[in-house]
Formats: C-alpha cells, structure tokens, sequence
C-alpha cells in the first residue's frame, strides 16, 4: 500500500486513534502476501475518518487488525495507540474489556454476525453485561432504549431471531449491538453492503444521527465512494495490492455483434421445455406443485453472450441448471450438435457434462478451500485425465492468465484470494476443460462495482479471445445490456422477450422490457412484503 | 399449537418404525434355521405325539400372518410371549434384566458425556495444543480397543488389587441396610460402566470437538468476541447451544452403541442384564426372548431418538421455524 493520499487532519484536539505505520501481511517464509503496508492514520474524538478502496486492498484486514481480531497465520506490526494505550500490544484481558466497550466494530455481513439461536433483545443485553455490572432489568431497559433510537423499538424485535428479521433490520441491530455500550469508537466495515438503495440511504442517514447523538468516532471502511463522501469528514484511500491486476477495459464493438448475428449457427435449441417441481411430505399427498417453466424456447448463437434475465423466482435458473443438465426437464427438448440431449441416457449424457460448465453465485462456497489456486484448477483435468503433470500445470498457468490471476499467487490456498479473485479461480476451473457452453448464474451479483466491471470485461475478452459461448443470467437488464449479444427476459416460467442487443441505449422495446420486468420485480417484492 | 402438530407427527413417525422393526424381526426369527420343537425332536424320549401337540398348543400350526398379527397384538398388551426353555412367561425373565441393563447403560452415558463434552470442549478451544494433542492420542489408541480386551484389562487389574468387586451386582450378604446396598451395588457398577464409557468416549469426543471447533470458527462467535464477550460466556451461553444440535442427534446414536455394547460387558463382567439372557435364548432357539429383546431395545432407542428431536425442537429457533 504506497500510495496511501492522506487529507491533513484539521482539528487541533488530540487524536483518539492513532495509527503509525501499520502493516499486515499472511504466510510465512517465501509465501508472505503483504494486504496492508505502512499505512498511517489518525482519528480525532467525535470524527467520522473514512478508509476507501476497492476490493482486496486489505481493507477488513486494518479493521480487524486494530482489535487483534486477525487469524492467528497474520502478522500485524506498527503501532496504534488509542487513549495512550497501545492497541497492538495489549494484554488478552485489556483487550477484552476494550472491545465493545470503547471500540467496536460492525461487521461486514450483519446476517452472519448476528447468533441464529439468541433473541436480538438477549444479544445486545450480553455486550452490556461483558462490560456493565447492571442488574437483567436494567439492561432490558438500556436494550430497548438503544433499540429505540434505531427505530426497532416494538417488543417484537427484542423477542425476534435473526432468522426473522429482514436484511436492513439486520443491520440496524448490529448497529444497536455496536452502540449499546456508547463507545469512543466504532469501526464499520462495509455498514451498507448488500442494501439496495433506498436502503443504503436509510441506514447512512441513522448513523450520521446516531453519532451526532451519542458523540462516537466513526472508521467508516467502504469499497462505495458514495459512502465515505455521504458520512465522512475526511477520508483516506488505500490502493490495491499488487496482486490484482488492473484489466483493460473490453467492451463489445458493433462489429463484435453483427458478425455472431452474421453466422447464424445455434449452439443451443430449447424447444418446449417444462419443468415443475413438487412438494411432497411424508404422510401427505403432494402438497403443492410449482410450474417453473412454462414451455419455454431459447436460442443461443455458437460463439455469442447470451443473458437471462429476469426477477427471482422466474424459473431462469431452473432452465439454466436443465440446459447444464443438472436437472432433468419433464418434457421438451434440448438439441445441442443435433442431438436431442432429453433423450439421451445417463451414460452418454456424461460425455456431454464437461462441454457445459457451470459457475454459481456464491464463489467462496464452490471452492474447497483445502486446495490451493493451482490444485483448484488443476482438479477438473486431473479427473478426465487431461495431459501429465506438466503439461497440466502449464495449463493451469496458461488459465490464471487468461483470467487475470497472477500465476505466482497459485500456492496460495483458495480462501486467501478476494471475491472477485475467487469468482475469477472459479471461471478459470470451468475454463479448464474447454467447454462449448459457460453458464454464470448470477455470479455478478454480490460484488462490488469495481469488481463486478472486471469480471464483465472478463467475460467480454474470453468472447473474444477464445470464442466461448457464455450464457449470463442475471437480476439486473441494465447490467448485461452493457456486454451481451441478445438478451432474453423471463417473468413466471416464460420466456417474455428474446432479442438481438444492438444498442441498448436507443431500443426502444428493449427499455419496454426492462420496465416490464422492474415491474414484475417490483410486484415480487411487494408479495415477500405481505 | 404448533408444538403439538410437531409432537404428533414425530409420535406417528415413531410408531410406523416400531410397527416396520416389529415385522422386520419376525421375518429374521422365522427365516432362521431350526426352532426350539426341531432340538426336541432330537431327544429320543419325547415322542413325536407330544411334539406335535405342544406345536398345535403354542399354536405354531398357523399360517405366518395369522401369527405375527397374535404376536403383535400381544405386543401391544404388554404381554412378551413364553419362553419355551425357561417355561415361563418372557415378561417375568426380561423386566428385571431390562432395568439392570439401562442402570448400566444409564451411569455409563452419563459417564460418557460428562468427560466427552468438557474435554471435547476444552481441544476445541484450544487446537493443536497439548491437551488437543494428547485427548486425540488418548482417543485413537481407545478406538482400537476393543471393548473385550479393554474389559479383560480392567477385570485383572480389579482381581489384582481387589479394590473392586470383580463381578456380578450384588454381594452375598445375609444382613444389609439400605444404604449398604446401594453403595454395595455402585461398587459393582463402577466396573462395567467405565469399560463401557471408556468404549463409547472417543467417538463422542470426536464428535463434541468437531461441532466445538464449526460453532467457534463462526462468524456470529468471532462477532461476539469482537464485542469483548468474555471466555466461559463465549463457550458456554454462545458457542455450545450452537454446537448442540449436531451432538443432540449423536445423543440418540450414541445410546445404540452403548446398548450393544453393553452385550459384551455384561456377559464379561457377569451384570446380570439383558446381554447373557439374549445370547442363551439364541443358543436355546428360544424365539420369543429373542424378539422381545430386540423390540424393547428398538423402543428405547425410538424413545431416545424422539427424545432428542423433542430437544432440538426446544433449542433451536431455526428448527422450530422449519416446522
């Protein structure tokens, strides 16, 4: 981190934090990974600092660095002195007192920070009585006070899980948790990620009251420049390591277009296809069933980037996990080099599965994270018995390129990468086997925006480069607009629309479509609110 | 409400499994070869008259249906059936030895879990240290052991130093107290439940730091530190109910284990419980005990296995949200 930019503080009082030369690297001997390096700071009493950066820059690692919070395998060095104690170096029992008391931290993703077996009323009630020496009654009435000002203040909260709370609760009570002990200090990572907008707003705008109200300092950590301006007194940025290279921006030309439309060779026909699910107990008749494609038709040109598109719920990763043959569709057909693919036997279907590979939502759970980057890649090829050893890790090198990974970071184990380097071990895996066929299902989703473009450009350069067909399913119309070749839009199991993408800014159907599905997303949402 | 609708279904759960184990014995105790009259036959002083009347009196003349319906139906009543090698009703045999049996079972458990989760506990806590280290050693060289030498071991060891009866239940004694005999009766105990507990620990062990060490590494637990909750408190009110539910349904498993091996202890050490009784009928071709064995141990364990989802149902919101 060299090029830290630091605003010179303009408050003379003296800082509370104060943090001198911090730095965190991971591993040990020759495999040291540096995520943060000499960074300095200071954070005076009552001021909100914020640390900006995009995604890997090592960010969480300086949150979690300041209360001693890292894994055991980081080393931490510099100094951050706070209130004339010096953090880095206190004692287990100080440290505890400190933590939650004077400074506490809001994690990241207040869903999983959150116990699923306690009350929220009982979770905020335990940090006051680590710290407090107040009878259970009083807490219960410190807990409902603090619940209040997050406006959360009807019992149904205090008696609610985790479980039972929607995203935005969720964090308007971490925010209660981090608050209920009036600490000097709270460090937020990431307090809005996840939230769509209104949201966001909402939350921004109750810690900007919050801490006018109870006086607290504020480290507010975000990849979101939007965040830090909102919050903000001063803010800092950090730059990327080295170890996330910047890729070169690789939109589609027109002519990219027009000369997949030119050839006109089908890859994949679905005719037809439909496929219900049904819910059965035990005892009982089947209880319900749910259609979750209405036969449905889909063409994807050899050679094009295709996307689905459409509400949650609409069935496209149903028809995506049948095209990848995950499951069997009830009726229809799937005719990909001729053959009809629903007609097919188990045994010869297995010939088919590595011409279509598949990458998921969530990359950090489809990797194992025993394995190293290079183990990771490897394995696919290593089943089909692809090459020797060396041929295998020339490959392996060959794809951490193509997909933008350092191949000298390829002993790390998988659960050291970012996000975004994770979804990127992940397309290069599904890469490995040379598929005709690379289905996202909605692997775009969760990343941050400087990540996700990455990704996109990605997906745009392996079009091009190396002649995949991509199929991009995805929520959001305005986002694949940018990179696909045709666009099909799906609402309750139809198909509803599917054309060529010449130029999204000026189709005038294209926008009618796009409305169409906000409108169906946002009749969804009102039904999950009823 | 809703708790009852879960009662109910996990009740009718349990009875379809009963009814299925019931037939599924049946068929194994007809499908073996030769019956108690067959070993009768082979003694040249009972006539072949009298074979066949005891058949038609026992009523083994019917059709197979008909006699598992009896069978069952006699079940149900609370009536086992007649041992044809003791001439007497199976029930009278089988209620002592069954309470002998889960006393034994009984202190072994809680024997069991009360080093099991502590020491589980504590090298989860503290990975890779000594105490990880040295329950895991401890742990691996017990698996290897089978219960049968491990029960030899002690049975010398006891004969050696005599600080412990070396058998049975109870002393011969023509005069005792009360109190007397209860001390007289866990002096006996000791032997056999530490066999069995020492057999049963390093699965639980295992088990208990494994769900320890998810329930600790989650996100919710490093949250709760980062909010300077204290050691004991994180442990015990936060990381444990969380690591409950795996180990609740291990509860329910771990009673099987406990009940065969049992078994073997009891026939070592001479408790006078099921175990000897159970392996004497099989010998005697004595079907009825046989059956009634199996399906009282399928009750304790469809018991305990309800038991133990009546108490997730009670600890973890999540379950009850499922239902």
């Amino acid at each position: 981190m060299d090029g830290v930019s630091l605003v010179p503080a303009c408050s003379p009082t003296p800082a509370l934090l104060e943090v001198r030369d911090l730095s965190v690297s991971y591993g040990a001997g020759d495999r040291v990974t540096a995520a943060v390096q000499g960074l300095n700071f200071e954070v005076s009493a009552g001021e909100v600092l914020g640390i900006q950066g995009r995604s890997g820059c090592g960010k969480t690692s300086v949150a979690l660095a300041l209360l001693k919070l890292l894994p055991r395998s980081a080393k931490v060095s510099g100094s951050a002195s706070f209130r004339g104690r010096d953090l880095l170096n206190l004692e287990d029992s100080q440290l505890r007192k400190l933590r939650g008391n004077e400074i506490s931290i809001i994690y990241q993703e207040p869903a999983l920070a959150l116990s699923p077996l306690l009350r929220v009323g009982d979770q905020i009630s335990e940090v006051l009585r680590a710290h407090t020496t107040l009878r259970s009654s009083e807490r219960r009435q410190q807990v409902r006070e603090i619940l209040n000002q997050v406006q959360l203040g009807t019992e149904r909260y205090y008696r609610a899980y985790q479980h039972e709370l929607s995203g935005g609760e969720c964090h308007r009570v971490v925010l209660a948790q981090a608050l209920v002990c009036r600490p000097a200090l709270v460090i937020a990572d990431e307090p809005t990620a996840g939230l769509d907008c209104a949201l966001k707003n909402e939350i921004l705008d109750l810690i900007d009251r919050l801490r006018r109200e109870i006086g607290t300092a504020f480290l507010l950590i975000s990849h979101d420049q939007s965040v830090t301006d909102r919050l903000a007194d001063r803010t800092i940025s950090l730059s990327a390591t080295q170890a996330c290279k910047a890729f070169v921006r690789a939109f589609p030309t027109p002519e990219d277009r027009t000369s997949v439309f030119s050839e006109r060779v089908q890859l994949i026909s679905v005719r037809n296809l439909s496929k219900r699910y049904k819910l059965r107990g035990l005892f009982s008749h089947p209880r319900a069933e749910k259609q979750a494609l209405h036969s449905v038709d889909l063409d994807i040109a050899k050679g094009s980037l295709s996307a689905l598109v459409g509400p949650s719920g609409s069935g496209k990763s149903t028809l995506a996990r049948c095209i990848a043959l995950l499951e069997p569709p009830d009726t229809g057909e799937i005719c990909f080099e001729g053959k009809d693919l629903t007609q097919l036997h188990a045994t010869e279907l297995r010939t088919f599965r590595p011409r279509f590979q598949y990458v998921f939502q969530d990359a950090a759970a489809a990797l194992n994270p025993r394995l190293s980057a290079i183990e990771t890649i490897a394995e696919p090829l290593a089943i089909h018995k692809n090459g020797t050893r060396e041929e295998r890790k020339k490959r392996v090198e060959t794809l951490m390129e193509q997909t933008g990974l350092d191949p000298l970071a390829g002993h790390r184990s998988c659960h050291e990468f970012s996000g975004g380097q994770k979804q990127r071990l992940v397309i290069a895996r599904a890469l490995a086997l040379e598929p005709s066929l690379l289905i996202f299902d909605e692997s775009l989703s969760g990343l941050d925006p400087e990540t996700r473009d990455g990704i996109l450009d990605l997906l745009v350069s392996l079009r091009r480069k190396l002649g995949i067909t991509q199929l991009v399913i995805s929520h959001d119309l305005e986002l694949v607009s940018r990179v696909a070749d045709s666009i099909a839009v799906m609402r309750g199991g139809r198909i509803a629309k599917q054309q060529r993408n010449e130029d999204s800014g000026s189709n005038a159907s294209m926008r009618r479509e796009q409305l169409l599905s906000r409108q169906a997303q946002n009749q969804l949402a009102l039904s999950e609110a009823k | 409400m809703r708790a009852a609708r879960h009662l109910t279904r996990r009740l009718l759960h349990a009875l379809l499994l009963l009814t299925a184990v019931s037939g599924f014995t049946f068929c194994i105790a007809q499908l073996a070869p030769g019956t108690f009259l067959d070993e009768m036959r082979l003694n040249p002083q009972i006539s072949a008259q009298t074979i066949e009347s005891l058949r038609v009196n026992y009523g083994l003349d019917q059709s197979l249906p008909v006699r598992y319906c009896r069978w069952l139906a006699s079940m149900v009543s609370g009536d086992l059936g007649y041992s044809l090698a003791y001439n007497v009703p199976v029930s009278k045999l089988v209620w002592i030895r069954l309470q002998n049996t889960l006393l034994l079972g009984t202190a072994a458990m809680i024997l069991g879990w009360m080093l099991a989760l502590p020491l589980g506990m504590w090298s989860a806590f503290h990975p890779r240290k000594w105490i990880d280290r040295g329950s895991s050693v401890g742990s691996t060289l017990l698996l290897a052991t089978p219960e049968l030498a491990l029960g030899m071991l002690f049975l010398l060891a006891v004969t050696r130093w005599g600080i412990l009866p070396s058998g049975g239940m109870m002393s011969i004694h023509s005069e005792q107290s009360r109190w007397m005999a209860a001390t007289d009766l866990v002096r006996h105990l000791v032997l056999p439940a530490v066999v069995l507990a020492l057999a049963a620990i390093p699965v639980l062990l295992r088990h208990v730091r494994a769900a320890m060490l998810e329930a600790l590494n989650a996100p919710f637990i490093q949250a709760a530190k980062g909010h300077g909750i204290g050691n004991s408190r994180l442990l015990f009110r936060h990381a444990l109910p969380a690591a409950a539910n795996p180990l609740i349904s291990l509860f329910g498993l771990s009673l099987a284990g406990l009940v065969s091996g049992s078994f073997l202890v009891e026939i070592i050490t001479g408790w006078p419980g099921l175990g000897p009784l159970f392996i004497n009928a099989i010998f005697a071709r004595d079907l009825h005990i046989v059956m009634a064995v199996v399906m009282l141990f399928s009750t304790v364990l469809v018991i305990a296995s309800l038991w133990s989802d009546l108490l997730l149902y009670a600890i973890d919101p999540r379950v009850r949200a499922e239902c």
